[in-house]
Protein backbone atom coordinates (compact mmCIF):
# COMPACT_ATOMS: atom_id res chain seq x y z
CA UNK A 1 0.00 0.00 0.00
CA UNK A 2 1.88 3.03 -1.55
CA UNK A 3 1.15 5.70 1.30
CA UNK A 4 2.82 9.61 1.46
CA UNK A 5 5.56 9.69 4.20
CA UNK A 6 4.83 11.43 7.13
CA UNK A 7 7.12 13.80 8.65
CA UNK A 8 7.77 11.15 11.61
CA UNK A 9 8.51 8.56 8.63
CA UNK A 10 10.97 10.50 6.72
CA UNK A 11 12.95 11.53 10.46
CA UNK A 12 12.81 7.93 11.12
CA UNK A 13 14.46 7.10 7.72
CA UNK A 14 16.73 9.52 7.59
CA UNK A 15 18.34 8.40 10.93
CA UNK A 16 17.81 4.64 9.65
CA UNK A 17 20.21 5.61 6.83
CA UNK A 18 22.50 7.76 9.65
CA UNK A 19 22.31 4.75 11.56
CA UNK A 20 23.41 2.49 9.07
CA UNK A 21 26.66 4.09 7.79
CA UNK A 22 27.76 3.44 11.61
CA UNK A 23 31.07 1.61 12.13
CA UNK A 24 30.30 -1.27 13.83
CA UNK A 25 33.08 -0.82 16.63
CA UNK A 26 33.52 -5.12 16.74
CA UNK A 27 35.32 -5.01 13.48
CA UNK A 28 38.76 -4.37 13.75
CA UNK A 29 40.73 -1.15 13.96
CA UNK A 30 43.88 -0.37 11.76
CA UNK A 31 45.46 3.07 12.45
CA UNK A 32 47.44 3.85 9.50
CA UNK A 33 49.83 6.93 9.05
CA UNK A 34 49.32 8.45 5.77
CA UNK A 35 52.09 10.71 4.34
CA UNK A 36 52.87 12.19 0.91
CA UNK A 37 56.42 11.40 -1.03
CA UNK A 38 56.38 12.48 -4.79
CA UNK A 39 53.42 13.72 -5.33
CA UNK A 40 51.59 10.04 -3.92
CA UNK A 41 49.96 9.00 -0.72
CA UNK A 42 51.52 6.06 1.09
CA UNK A 43 50.58 4.69 4.56
CA UNK A 44 53.01 2.49 7.44
CA UNK A 45 50.84 0.66 9.75
CA UNK A 46 50.20 2.53 12.91
CA UNK A 47 51.62 -0.04 14.71
CA UNK A 48 55.25 0.16 13.57
CA UNK A 49 55.82 3.83 13.68
CA UNK A 50 56.62 5.04 17.02
CA UNK A 51 57.17 9.00 16.38
CA UNK A 52 57.19 11.59 13.78
CA UNK A 53 59.64 14.22 14.09
CA UNK A 54 60.65 17.16 12.03
CA UNK A 55 63.93 19.98 12.07
CA UNK A 56 66.55 16.80 13.27
CA UNK A 57 69.81 17.50 12.03
CA UNK A 58 70.79 14.40 10.20
CA UNK A 59 74.51 13.22 10.20
CA UNK A 60 76.24 12.24 6.96
CA UNK A 61 77.67 8.82 7.18
CA UNK A 62 80.15 8.24 4.08
CA UNK A 63 80.51 5.30 2.59
CA UNK A 64 76.66 4.58 2.41
CA UNK A 65 74.31 4.16 -0.64
CA UNK A 66 72.58 7.99 -1.56
CA UNK A 67 69.20 6.22 -0.11
CA UNK A 68 70.95 6.62 3.65
CA UNK A 69 70.47 9.74 4.49
CA UNK A 70 72.74 9.39 7.75
CA UNK A 71 71.97 8.85 11.50
CA UNK A 72 69.91 11.16 14.05
CA UNK A 73 70.00 11.26 17.75
CA UNK A 74 67.38 10.35 19.18
CA UNK A 75 67.42 11.02 23.06
CA UNK A 76 70.80 9.68 23.34
CA UNK A 77 70.26 6.71 20.89
CA UNK A 78 71.40 6.79 17.07
CA UNK A 79 69.31 5.66 14.32
CA UNK A 80 69.62 5.63 10.88
CA UNK A 81 67.53 7.13 8.63
CA UNK A 82 66.95 6.08 5.08
CA UNK A 83 65.14 8.32 2.22
CA UNK A 84 61.97 6.33 1.18
CA UNK A 85 61.22 8.20 -2.01
CA UNK A 86 65.00 6.33 -3.81
CA UNK A 87 63.31 2.89 -2.29
CA UNK A 88 60.30 2.92 -3.81
CA UNK A 89 61.94 4.45 -7.21
CA UNK A 90 61.29 7.47 -7.40
CA UNK A 91 63.48 10.47 -8.12
CA UNK A 92 66.22 11.75 -5.37
CA UNK A 93 65.64 15.33 -4.00
CA UNK A 94 66.86 17.36 -1.25
CA UNK A 95 64.80 17.17 1.86
CA UNK A 96 62.00 20.24 1.72
CA UNK A 97 61.90 22.14 5.50
CA UNK A 98 57.98 20.50 5.66
CA UNK A 99 59.84 17.38 4.78
CA UNK A 100 59.55 14.89 8.22
CA UNK A 101 61.38 11.79 9.48
CA UNK A 102 58.93 8.98 10.95
CA UNK A 103 60.66 6.57 13.54
CA UNK A 104 59.86 3.20 12.20
CA UNK A 105 60.89 -0.42 13.29
CA UNK A 106 59.83 -3.99 11.27
CA UNK A 107 62.21 -6.72 10.43
CA UNK A 108 63.32 -6.62 14.38
CA UNK A 109 65.34 -2.83 13.07
CA UNK A 110 64.98 0.28 13.59
CA UNK A 111 64.78 3.70 11.44
CA UNK A 112 64.19 6.92 10.57
CA UNK A 113 62.54 7.39 7.41
CA UNK A 114 62.11 10.41 5.32
CA UNK A 115 59.12 11.79 3.94
CA UNK A 116 57.57 14.79 2.24
CA UNK A 117 54.76 15.54 4.28
CA UNK A 118 53.00 13.68 7.22
CA UNK A 119 49.00 14.05 5.70
CA UNK A 120 47.38 12.44 8.76
CA UNK A 121 46.90 9.61 11.04
CA UNK A 122 43.59 7.92 11.26
CA UNK A 123 41.87 4.76 12.11
CA UNK A 124 40.40 2.49 9.77
CA UNK A 125 38.27 -0.73 9.67
CA UNK A 126 39.92 -3.31 8.54
CA UNK A 127 37.50 -4.32 5.59
CA UNK A 128 38.39 -0.31 3.88
CA UNK A 129 41.32 -1.98 2.95
CA UNK A 130 41.54 -3.14 -0.47
CA UNK A 131 44.04 -5.83 -1.47
CA UNK A 132 46.43 -4.15 -3.73
CA UNK A 133 45.92 -4.32 -7.32
CA UNK A 134 47.57 -6.81 -9.56
CA UNK A 135 48.71 -3.93 -11.83
CA UNK A 136 51.78 -2.65 -9.55
CA UNK A 137 55.30 -2.28 -11.06
CA UNK A 138 57.43 -5.14 -9.97
CA UNK A 139 59.49 -3.10 -7.44
CA UNK A 140 56.31 -2.25 -5.37
CA UNK A 141 54.16 -5.87 -5.02
CA UNK A 142 56.51 -7.11 -2.45
CA UNK A 143 55.96 -3.93 0.06
CA UNK A 144 52.49 -2.99 -0.67
CA UNK A 145 50.08 -4.61 1.69
CA UNK A 146 47.08 -3.55 0.53
CA UNK A 147 45.27 0.27 -0.75
CA UNK A 148 42.72 2.76 0.73
CA UNK A 149 41.26 5.64 -0.49
CA UNK A 150 41.43 9.34 1.68
CA UNK A 151 40.19 11.92 0.53
CA UNK A 152 39.65 10.65 -2.72
CA UNK A 153 43.23 9.66 -3.08
CA UNK A 154 44.24 6.67 -3.29
CA UNK A 155 46.90 5.20 -0.51
CA UNK A 156 49.53 2.55 -0.97
CA UNK A 157 49.72 0.93 2.44
CA UNK A 158 53.64 -0.25 2.75
CA UNK A 159 54.50 -3.45 4.33
CA UNK A 160 57.50 -1.99 6.76
CA UNK A 161 59.00 -5.78 7.86
CA UNK A 162 59.58 -6.32 4.01
CA UNK A 163 60.78 -3.21 3.12
CA UNK A 164 63.54 -2.90 5.77
CA UNK A 165 64.55 -6.65 5.15
CA UNK A 166 64.67 -5.87 1.50
CA UNK A 167 66.79 -2.66 2.03
CA UNK A 168 69.42 -4.77 4.67
CA UNK A 169 69.35 -7.84 1.45
CA UNK A 170 70.79 -4.77 -0.22
CA UNK A 171 67.91 -3.30 -2.41
CA UNK A 172 67.38 0.40 -2.66
CA UNK B 1 73.44 3.91 30.16
CA UNK B 2 75.61 2.74 32.97
CA UNK B 3 78.86 1.86 32.23
CA UNK B 4 79.63 -2.40 32.11
CA UNK B 5 81.15 -4.03 34.32
CA UNK B 6 83.88 -4.80 32.85
CA UNK B 7 84.91 -1.73 32.15
CA UNK B 8 87.01 0.48 34.47
CA UNK B 9 86.21 3.53 33.37
CA UNK B 10 83.73 5.59 31.73
CA UNK B 11 85.72 6.94 29.17
CA UNK B 12 87.48 5.29 26.77
CA UNK B 13 91.26 6.76 25.50
CA UNK B 14 90.61 7.27 21.62
CA UNK B 15 93.06 8.95 18.71
CA UNK B 16 90.81 11.24 16.66
CA UNK B 17 91.59 12.23 13.32
CA UNK B 18 90.63 12.82 9.99
CA UNK B 19 89.95 11.11 6.53
CA UNK B 20 88.65 12.26 3.27
CA UNK B 21 86.83 15.40 5.47
CA UNK B 22 85.43 13.35 8.18
CA UNK B 23 86.18 12.36 11.71
CA UNK B 24 86.77 9.25 12.68
CA UNK B 25 88.65 7.67 15.78
CA UNK B 26 90.66 4.70 16.79
CA UNK B 27 91.11 3.06 19.81
CA UNK B 28 94.31 4.69 22.00
CA UNK B 29 95.58 1.53 22.75
CA UNK B 30 96.24 0.24 19.29
CA UNK B 31 98.14 3.01 18.14
CA UNK B 32 101.90 2.93 19.26
CA UNK B 33 102.79 6.68 18.01
CA UNK B 34 102.57 9.52 15.75
CA UNK B 35 105.07 10.12 13.57
CA UNK B 36 105.49 13.10 11.28
CA UNK B 37 105.24 12.29 6.86
CA UNK B 38 107.82 11.51 5.88
CA UNK B 39 109.63 9.30 9.20
CA UNK B 40 107.50 6.22 8.61
CA UNK B 41 108.60 3.73 5.65
CA UNK B 42 105.66 2.14 3.71
CA UNK B 43 102.10 3.77 5.02
CA UNK B 44 98.40 2.40 3.98
CA UNK B 45 96.35 5.74 3.59
CA UNK B 46 93.79 5.62 5.24
CA UNK B 47 91.27 6.29 2.85
CA UNK B 48 92.78 3.26 0.68
CA UNK B 49 92.03 1.33 4.19
CA UNK B 50 88.99 2.05 4.79
CA UNK B 51 87.57 2.12 1.20
CA UNK B 52 86.80 5.98 1.45
CA UNK B 53 86.17 7.18 -2.50
CA UNK B 54 88.46 8.93 -4.09
CA UNK B 55 86.29 12.08 -4.51
CA UNK B 56 86.75 11.32 -0.55
CA UNK B 57 90.42 11.52 0.00
CA UNK B 58 91.82 14.77 1.17
CA UNK B 59 95.13 15.80 -0.38
CA UNK B 60 96.34 17.93 2.12
CA UNK B 61 99.66 18.67 3.20
CA UNK B 62 98.79 18.14 6.96
CA UNK B 63 99.41 14.80 7.11
CA UNK B 64 100.29 12.51 9.98
CA UNK B 65 101.64 8.96 10.18
CA UNK B 66 100.10 6.37 12.93
CA UNK B 67 102.70 3.88 13.63
CA UNK B 68 99.73 1.28 14.63
CA UNK B 69 100.41 -1.86 17.13
CA UNK B 70 100.21 -5.14 15.08
CA UNK B 71 101.21 -9.18 16.49
CA UNK B 72 103.12 -9.38 13.08
CA UNK B 73 105.00 -6.09 13.16
CA UNK B 74 103.70 -2.52 13.16
CA UNK B 75 102.45 -0.67 10.66
CA UNK B 76 101.89 3.11 9.53
CA UNK B 77 98.91 4.69 8.39
CA UNK B 78 98.52 7.82 6.77
CA UNK B 79 95.87 10.24 8.21
CA UNK B 80 94.41 14.02 8.10
CA UNK B 81 95.20 16.33 10.57
CA UNK B 82 93.98 17.07 13.17
CA UNK B 83 95.20 14.29 15.13
CA UNK B 84 94.18 14.38 18.94
CA UNK B 85 94.38 12.12 21.56
CA UNK B 86 91.44 12.37 23.53
CA UNK B 87 88.65 10.24 25.94
CA UNK B 88 85.34 9.87 24.69
CA UNK B 89 82.52 9.12 26.96
CA UNK B 90 81.38 5.52 26.93
CA UNK B 91 77.90 6.83 26.39
CA UNK B 92 78.65 9.07 23.68
CA UNK B 93 79.22 5.15 22.00
CA UNK B 94 76.94 3.59 20.06
CA UNK B 95 76.76 0.47 17.58
CA UNK B 96 76.48 0.87 14.13
CA UNK B 97 72.01 1.13 13.38
CA UNK B 98 71.31 -2.17 11.68
CA UNK B 99 70.18 -0.84 7.99
CA UNK B 100 74.14 1.14 8.16
CA UNK B 101 75.94 -1.80 9.22
CA UNK B 102 74.51 -3.87 6.22
CA UNK B 103 75.02 -1.12 3.91
CA UNK B 104 77.63 0.80 4.71
CA UNK B 105 81.18 0.02 2.15
CA UNK B 106 83.52 1.76 4.99
CA UNK B 107 85.76 -1.31 6.12
CA UNK B 108 86.79 -1.25 9.56
CA UNK B 109 84.01 0.60 11.08
CA UNK B 110 82.87 -0.19 14.48
CA UNK B 111 80.39 2.17 15.70
CA UNK B 112 79.56 5.47 15.86
CA UNK B 113 79.64 8.74 18.12
CA UNK B 114 77.95 12.33 18.47
CA UNK B 115 79.24 14.73 20.28
CA UNK B 116 79.59 18.40 20.13
CA UNK B 117 82.12 18.08 17.37
CA UNK B 118 79.65 16.24 15.33
CA UNK B 119 79.73 12.55 14.70
CA UNK B 120 82.62 10.42 14.86
CA UNK B 121 83.11 6.68 13.04
CA UNK B 122 84.85 4.57 15.29
CA UNK B 123 86.85 2.22 13.52
CA UNK B 124 89.31 -1.01 14.25
CA UNK B 125 92.44 -0.84 11.67
CA UNK B 126 92.94 -4.34 12.40
CA UNK B 127 89.97 -5.63 11.09
CA UNK B 128 90.00 -3.09 7.89
CA UNK B 129 93.27 -5.25 7.25
CA UNK B 130 91.47 -8.39 7.80
CA UNK B 131 88.49 -7.43 5.54
CA UNK B 132 90.90 -5.89 3.17
CA UNK B 133 92.53 -9.08 2.76
CA UNK B 134 89.13 -11.06 2.30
Amino acid sequence: MDQEQSGLDKILSLRHDASAKIVNVDEPIVKLVIFELDGEWFAFSGESISEIMSAVEVFFVPGCPPSLEGVINVRGNIESVIRLAELLGKPATDPAPSSSILRGQGGGMHSGIRVDRVVDVLDVVQSAIQPPPTTLPEHMRRIVSGLIRHQDTPVAILDLDRLFEDYQRGQG
Amino acid sequence: MNTPSSLKSDTLEMVFFMAGGHRFAVEAAQVRTQLSAGQAGTTLTVERLLGLSCEDAQNSASRRILLMKHSAGDYAVEVSNPVELRRLEINAIHPLPSLIAARTKLVGIRGLAIGPEGLTMLVDFRRALIQNQD
